[in-house]
């Protein structure tokens, strides 16, 4: 017998014998606290997850702060994959170099970017969790191997829980998906935090609208 | 070190652990830091309990319902691309992960953090088949780096400070001599594991959950790692133990929020990363392991503890844990959770670990899918007691505990004189009797009344 088959056949045998009680599943979780602000509270716990968060009143104002962020300007290699933003010429010289992203693409072609800006699909409030998925990123290892990491987030997109974010996510024709909650860390010496592990040493969460 | 090269017995271990009482008390400072920041996490929850409760009942219910939802996950998994694989135990395990990665021609392997490839042993595996596997979380490289097991389920390098980790580093990866400072060291473990990543050939990873009806399956971390190792390589592979299983998304709402809070106070880790399929071009293999869990699954009474979720706070609250260190137990897995699944594997062989605890139930209090670690610890010293192969002394004590505990009057009664006795037992008698790691501290003072009489009485003045 296989080892599949010898597997499945010890539990089910253990479940006849055992005459352990089959127990329901409890169904959703409906007792969660909600926040008066959601907006708030997400803008609050991205801060405690060790991110930044910027407020802006539209997208042009987005773009105009991120152009005017030292990371920004001290970055030089550059990926965009907000389509929603663009960049006027990199006013510090010419020595900016900016990447797109292609399907095809080798993952390892972006191991030099400095700072990656890329779109989230939500925010979660209870947590600072930021949702992507491939979707939008090809090859979801920019997002690991950038210095630095900017995330837009509409207003309007901000969920309370993470119970409310899973109704509203669907695995069906996605491979990789990830709710990011701050930049890489480790406490992993004498507990001591610090930032910036093996991903991104900063998060910066931009808030639109 | 290899579990079978440990001889598990706790006292002993517990005692030389005890030998360094200025270590003995800074990794028990270090281990009740930890709590605190669960306690704090916990305590931003308004629905902490109701959320347990929910959690424990969707274990419960999947572990009934296993076989169907291994299944289900197997079919949902395949129609995603991913191909699923079965190993009855740790060396099927490492035969077919050694398998598909020669088929690969693999010869760098980065690893983000499993205890169930430790419970397999499979890094020595590899490396003797001429392979480089290198652990990628920080606290997992520097145990691999000095040549030791994880000493804790979340914190592997819980047990060395600074200046040792600084001495190592100085040693392996050149950093300057006398570098304490945390964050250079891990600035450098940075570059040196940048240069694994970009170089590995295939990453290897653990599972935190799995989801039956979608197919595929989560893995949370901190640092990145497991993202980084596996979507650079052409090859993911995931080693998962049969219990890691959930039957929804919707469910894993409930564990996420659960899970950092209990190992860490924090609402959430950094990366919840959900591998769902292959990246276009590329390989996902997921390894089901049983490893001795079919056997444990059989036996209902201890069945909850499949349904850990590898969080560590048990072993943090743990008075026992804290003062006698991770590698006393001589199980891969140390702690309340440790000592209720190594006897699984041999009642003989960890004999002692059912008594490395002081049944004050800390362990059941804080852990997130509530499993009754403290009962079932009791629960193994009756098996030992009626196999006959706990010390006379304990048997002593034993033979009158299970009695205490199924005539409740008795407890009471028990209660009393045990209160007028203890006070009149010097301390030092105390401690022989609970065993080493008793010896650091000594008992609270006993109360004058019980609780039971403090509260008669109040109810008398209401
Ligand atoms: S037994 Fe409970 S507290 Fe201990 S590690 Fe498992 S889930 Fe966490």
């Amino acid at each position: 017998m296989s080892s599949r088959d010898s597997i499945l056949q010890a539990l089910r045998s253990a479940q006849h014998s055992s005459q352990a009680p089959e127990v329901e599943h409890p169904g959703s979780f409906e007792q969660a606290h909600l926040f008066d602000d959601p907006v708030e509270q997400f803008l609050e716990s991205v801060k405690v997850v060790a991110g930044t968060t910027v407020t802006c009143a539209d997208w042009k104002e987005c773009a105009q702060h991120i152009e005017n962020h030292e990371l920004f300007q001290e970055a030089k290699v550059l990926c965009n994959l907000e389509p929603k933003l663009s960049f006027s010429a990199p006013n510090n010289g010419t020595d900016q170099e900016w990447v797109e992203m292609h399907e095809k693409d080798d993952p390892h072609s972006f191991e030099k970017v400095d700072l990656c800006i890329m779109n989230g699909q939500f925010g979660v409030a209870e947590n600072g969790a930021i949702w992507i998925d491939n979707r939008f990123v090809a090859q979801q290892a920019i997002l690991f191997l950038t210095q630095h990491l900017m995330l837009t987030v509409q207003r309007q997109e901000i969920v309370q829980n993470l119970h409310q974010a899973y109704s509203r996510l669907s695995f069906d024709s996605i491979y990789y998906g990830c709710f990011i909650s701050g930049p890489s860390k480790t406490a992993d010496i004498e507990q001591s935090l610090v930032i910036g592990a093996h991903g991104p040493r900063s998060l910066t969460v931009y808030l639109i609208g | 070190m290899t579990e079978a090269a440990i001889q598990s017995n706790h006292p002993q271990q517990a005692e030389a652990f005890l030998k360094d009482l200025k270590r003995a008390r800074w990794h028990d400072q270090a281990l009740w830091f930890m709590r605190e920041k669960r306690d704090k996490g916990v305590l931003g929850l308004k629905e902490w309990e109701a959320l347990r409760e929910h959690a424990s009942r969707i274990k419960m219910h999947t572990l009934s319902h296993l076989p169907k939802y291994l299944e289900q996950f197997e079919s949902e998994a395949s129609k995603r691309g991913i191909q699923v694989h079965w190993a009855k135990d740790g060396d099927e395990h490492n035969r077919i992960i050694h398998h598909i990665l020669s088929q690969h021609n693999v010869k760098r392997v980065v690893k983000s953090k499993s205890m169930l490839t430790e419970e397999c042993h499979l890094n020595d595996y590899l490396i003797e088949k001429g392979m480089e596997v290198v652990d990628t979380d920080l606290g997992e490289r520097i145990v691999q780096l000095a040549n030791e097991p994880p000493s804790h389920i979340v914190i592997p390098a819980i047990h060395k400070n600074r200046q040792e980790i600084g001495e190592l580093f100085h040693q392996k990866l050149n950093t300057p001599k006398g570098e304490t400072d945390p964050t250079r060291l891990t600035g450098a473990a940075r570059m040196h594991l940048r240069e694994k990543f970009v170089q590995a050939d295939a990453g290897i990873t653990g599972v935190n959950f799995a989801i039956a009806s979608t197919g595929g399956f989560v893995v949370c971390t901190n640092e990145g790692n497991a993202d980084l190792g596996t979507s650079l390589p052409p090859l993911h592979i995931a080693a998962m133990g049969l219990e890691k299983l959930v039957p929804t998304p919707e469910d894993l709402s409930v564990f996420l929020r659960l899970l950092a809070r209990s190992a860490t106070g924090q609402p959430v880790t950094s990366y919840s990363s959900h591998f769902l399929g292959p990246r276009p071009d590329t390989e996902m293999h997921v390894v089901i392991v049983d490893n001795g869990r079919t056997g444990h699954y059989a036996q209902a009474e201890f069945r909850r503890s499949l349904s850990c979720i590898r969080c560590g706070a048990c072993l943090n609250t743990c008075p026992v844990y804290r003062r006698s260190g991770g590698y006393s137990y001589g199980y891969t897995i140390p702690g309340p959770i440790g000592t209720t699944l190594a006897p699984h594997r041999s009642l003989e062989k960890f004999h002692t670990l059912p008594f490395a605890s002081s049944l004050c139930g800390s362990c059941s209090n804080v852990c997130p899918v509530k499993i009754n670690l403290h009962e079932q610890i009791l629960l193994w010293r009756q098996k030992l007691y009626n196999a006959g192969i706990v010390s006379p002394a304990k048997r002593l004590a034993l033979g009158g505990m299970s009695k205490m505990f199924t005539f409740p009057g008795v407890y009471t009664l028990g209660g009393n004189v045990f209160r007028g006795v203890m006070s009149l037992i010097p301390g030092n008698v105390i401690a022989k009797i609970t065993g080493a790691w008793g010896k650091q501290r000594d008992l609270p003072p006993i109360p004058k009344e019980s609780f039971r009489q403090q509260y008669k009485k109040m109810k008398g003045h209401e």
